[in-house]
């Protein structure tokens, strides 16, 4: 076979010519864009309108609440990282002055024991941050909102809710809610 | 750590055997339509896929096939995940080594093929001896041994598989009615795992009181509460099944930029993944399951799709859906093995019109090839488009590459000769290397992700196709060598084939030269990118240019007149060795730079091959000496 030397010229333009134009599509994967907690090109899961009740008997939804961000956390009397962590959390809230619900659903299989807990345990530590009106305890009887509508049956854990209804966030675990990124979703929170 | 792998395979084997006692599952094989569920994406190594891939690779793993004799791998993992009764009596795992099934007491059958209940009993009679045989170095181990151990991981991962989806398995059974008022569920509910913790409060309450009675005062309610605590118990023991991650993640950022880590859906309760849409997909899951186990053909239809549209709407547009049901469909049309069956047919044919009407056999031997080309490269690129990666990342990738560009090259070849040449070179380089790597496709998933040295798709694009242009021209100028070597032998007056043989040598020499010294600089410009050196002496490096100094002396050689066409064509057939012995070679020994591509158990097929070529070209060489001799005498 002579060597031709148009072939090897369609062959090279081929080659390079695939490698050059797949190169863009290549060097991003599909679909894959550059995203940030707040960037407006992440599409966050809209939260369920849930409805509950508080200790005190009274029913709300998350979408009644006045306001702007919601943490929905999930806890229990027995978890002692739930407990370890209650007096920083209550206090951000306290601090966000109205901006952040806080809606504490506990877990416990037994009211009475959670409610021990708030009245001997807790306010001793957190005093009167316990009865913030942006406080809303709640205890999770049928594990309606825990378990069958978030699949949480470790604690604790904190859903962050804007007030576009959106899941922003989720913790698991202990969090440290005095800290600067907590500062700033809260702050983010009130901006909106 | 070996103590608690003893232990595991105590419940495991205690699971299996438990299932096995209980009653045989009185469903027959379901015949479902598994389109849907075959097509529900998973991650499994790095890679979302589509389950109907995880399933054969699975079962490859188990089975040495892609599927059962009357089952496809999808139908086998839905019984996996759904009947455990039915699958743990199922004869899956593949032992051929005698020395193994004597090792753990096992029969020889004449099919290799055992059960998951008959497996781990028999390991778990003999965990001493295992424990034994982990505790030993490796390299000290014999393959017996060592594929006793794999057998032993394999059972490991068949049960951790099985139990993937036990959270949402309707196997909780509450007959007793005054277990079941307290519960607040009607007498003879099924409950799964999820809707029994929904009542946890009450059957605690219920449990404590039992657990405080004496023995002989228990009630049947008292008992019945303490089974059910104890079936409880085994499916939580199930939350270390992670293998199977079938729920996209939500909550991190990764998971937004589509490279998140897929959660298995114990791992959802235990890890804290849940979300109003896990809590979703699980009722999916659920009814999925109870249309299984109920052989209800129209719910299983209906639930199947709804959880596919589901699982992709949670997984957002991360999710590439294009590619997934490419895959899918790719796995269907199984192009590869089409193509090797219309390769072979091309030889056939070719040969067969040596029986009488050349032209047409030609013609339809030439049409085989072609559609054996065209099926070839559409596989290659369906892979490409799937994995948006260039056609050559992995070793398996490479056999098919070189096969494609060998085939391409015979075409072009045969289209300029019109003498059939092409089509023999073709036809039998095309169907050797579909046979290879056939051979490397049940090695795992054959899709598998990058190693970090190869993700850098411009150089795989360039110096990677290149290079393996350069070992497909260089195969196809070694069959030349072959064929030129035969009619050496066997029509040595026919000077004209000889010549247009001689001819075409050279110049796919040259072309393979061009190329393999171009990938080879590619290689390293790239390898002065990533590693901050032009050349660094390694064996892949070392091969590499030993392709192209044997190639630079023998086309030298040629075109200068010192090497005469016949020592050409001989050194054309040992380019083959040159070339598997870079390709291949170089991964057997598991040092330098380039060792992602390593593979084990080849070297005896690789030196078999090597030998084979010397001899024939060796063989050759005697019979073209003495023929003269003869002649001259």
């Amino acid at each position: 076979m002579k060597l031709n030397p148009k072939i090897i010229a369609i062959i090279l333009v081929v080659v390079f010519g695939l490698a050059a134009a797949g190169y863009d599509r290549w060097a991003t994967p599909h679909g894959m864009k550059p995203v940030t907690a707040n960037s407006k090109t992440v599409v966050y899961e809209q939260a369920p309108d849930l409805s509950f009740v508080t200790l005190e008997g009274e029913k709300y939804t998350l979408n009644d609440l006045p306001e702007q961000g919601v943490l929905l956390h999930f806890w229990a009397s027995w978890c002692t990282t739930c407990i370890a962590e209650f007096p920083d959390l209550l206090e951000s809230v306290v601090r966000a002055d109205g901006k952040v619900a806080l809606v504490a659903v506990s877990i416990d299989d037994d009211r009475e024991r959670m409610e021990r807990y708030l009245e001997k345990s807790l306010r001793k530590k957190a005093s009167d941050n316990v009865d913030f009106p942006s406080i809303y305890w709640v205890w999770d009887e049928g594990k309606e909102i825990s378990l069958k509508t978030f699949n949480v049956l470790r604690v604790p854990e904190t859903v962050f809710i804007n007030s576009q209804g959106e899941m922003v966030k989720k913790t698991i675990g202990e969090a440290d809610w005095m800290g600067s990124d907590m500062t700033a979703i809260y702050a983010g929170f009130a901006q909106e | 750590m070996r103590k608690v792998l003893l232990v595991l395979l105590s419940i495991v084997v205690f699971a299996g055997s438990a299932a096995a006692q209980e009653q045989k599952s009185v469903l027959a094989t379901p015949a479902f339509n598994y389109e849907a569920f075959a097509r529900l994406p998973v991650q499994h190594e790095g890679r979302v896929k589509p389950l109907d891939t995880f399933a054969r690779v699975m079962l490859t793993g188990f089975y040495g096939q892609a599927s059962l004799p009357d089952m496809s791998a999808p139908a086998w993992l839905a019984e996996m995940l759904f009947d455990q009764e039915s699958a743990y009596q199922r004869p899956v795992f593949n032992i051929a080594n005698p020395d193994v099934l004597t090792a753990i007491g096992l029969k020889y059958r004449p099919h290799h093929r055992y059960n998951f209940v008959e497996v781990s009993q028999a390991l778990r009679q003999n965990a001493e001896m295992l424990d034994r045989l982990g505790a030993l170095p490796e390299g000290e181990r014999s393959g017996a041994q060592e594929q006793l151990l794999e057998l032993y991981s394999k059972v490991f991962l068949y049960f951790e598989i099985a139990r993937s989806l036990s959270l949402i398995l309707p196997v909780l059974n509450v007959d007793d009615p005054v277990l079941a008022e307290k519960l607040n569920v009607e007498a003879g509910a099924k409950l799964n795992y999820l809707e029994m913790m929904e009542h946890r409060p009450a059957f605690l309450t219920l449990a404590e009181e039992a657990i405080a009675k004496n023995p002989d005062d228990m009630e049947e309610t008292d008992q019945a509460a303490l089974y059910l605590g104890h079936g409880l118990q085994r499916l939580a023991q199930d939350q270390r099944s992670r293998f199977l991650r079938l729920v996209p993640p939500q909550w991190d950022d990764s998971a937004a930029a589509g490279n998140g880590e897929w959660l298995a859906p114990w791992a959802v309760l235990a890890d804290g993944g849940g979300s109003p849409q896990t809590a979703a997909l699980f009722d999916d899951w659920a009814a999925l399951a109870i249309a299984y186990r109920t052989g209800n053909e129209q719910h299983w239809d209906t639930t199947a799709q709804t959880l596919l549209k589901r699982t992709k709407d949670t997984a957002g547009k991360a999710l590439n859906s294009t590619a997934l049901a490419t895959e899918y469909r790719y796995n269907q049309l199984d192009l590869f093995r089409y193509s090797l069956i219309a390769y072979i047919g091309a030889f056939v044919v070719l040969l067969a019109g040596g029986l009488g009407r050349p032209a047409l056999m030609r013609r339809a031997a030439f049409t085989l090839l072609g559609g054996g080309m065209f099926l070839h490269a559409v596989g290659v690129c369906a892979r490409m488009f799937i994995m948006a990666r260039p056609p050559v990342a992995t070793l398996y990738e490479s056999i098919l590459f070189v096969g494609l560009v060998t085939v391409i090259f015979a075409v072009i070849l045969e289209l300029r000769n019109r003498n059939n040449m092409g089509i023999m070179i073709g036809a039998v380089a095309g169907s050797l290397l579909q046979f290879i790597g056939m051979k490397y496709a049940t090695d795992g998933d054959s899709m598998g992700m990058l190693q970090a040295v190869l993700d850098t798709n411009f150089w795989l694009a360039t110096h990677v196709v290149t290079i393996t242009i350069g070992y497909g021209c260089c195969f196809v100028a070694g069959v030349l060598g072959h064929l030129y070597l035969l009619v050496k032998v066997f029509h040595p007056a026919d000077k004209e084939r000889l010549n247009m043989l001689g001819r075409n040598m050279l110049g796919a020499g040259l072309v393979a030269l061009f190329f393999a010294v171009l990938g080879t600089i590619l290689g390293g410009i790239w390898a002065d990118q990533s590693w901050g050196r032009f050349w660094g002496w390694d064996p892949k490096e070392n091969g590499a240019m030993l392709i192209a100094l044997w190639l630079i002396w023998l086309v030298h050689g040629r075109v200068a007149g010192t090497l005469r066409p016949l020592a050409f064509a001989m050194g054309m057939v040992l380019t083959n060795v040159v070339v598997a012995l870079a390709w291949f070679g170089v991964n057997l020994l598991n040092v330098g730079l380039h060792s992602y591509g390593f593979t084990s158990h080849i070297a005896a097929n690789l030196g078999l091959f090597c030998t084979l070529e010397i001899l024939f070209v060796i063989g050759c060489a005697l019979y073209i000496k003495g023929h003269r001799r003869g002649t001259t005498s």
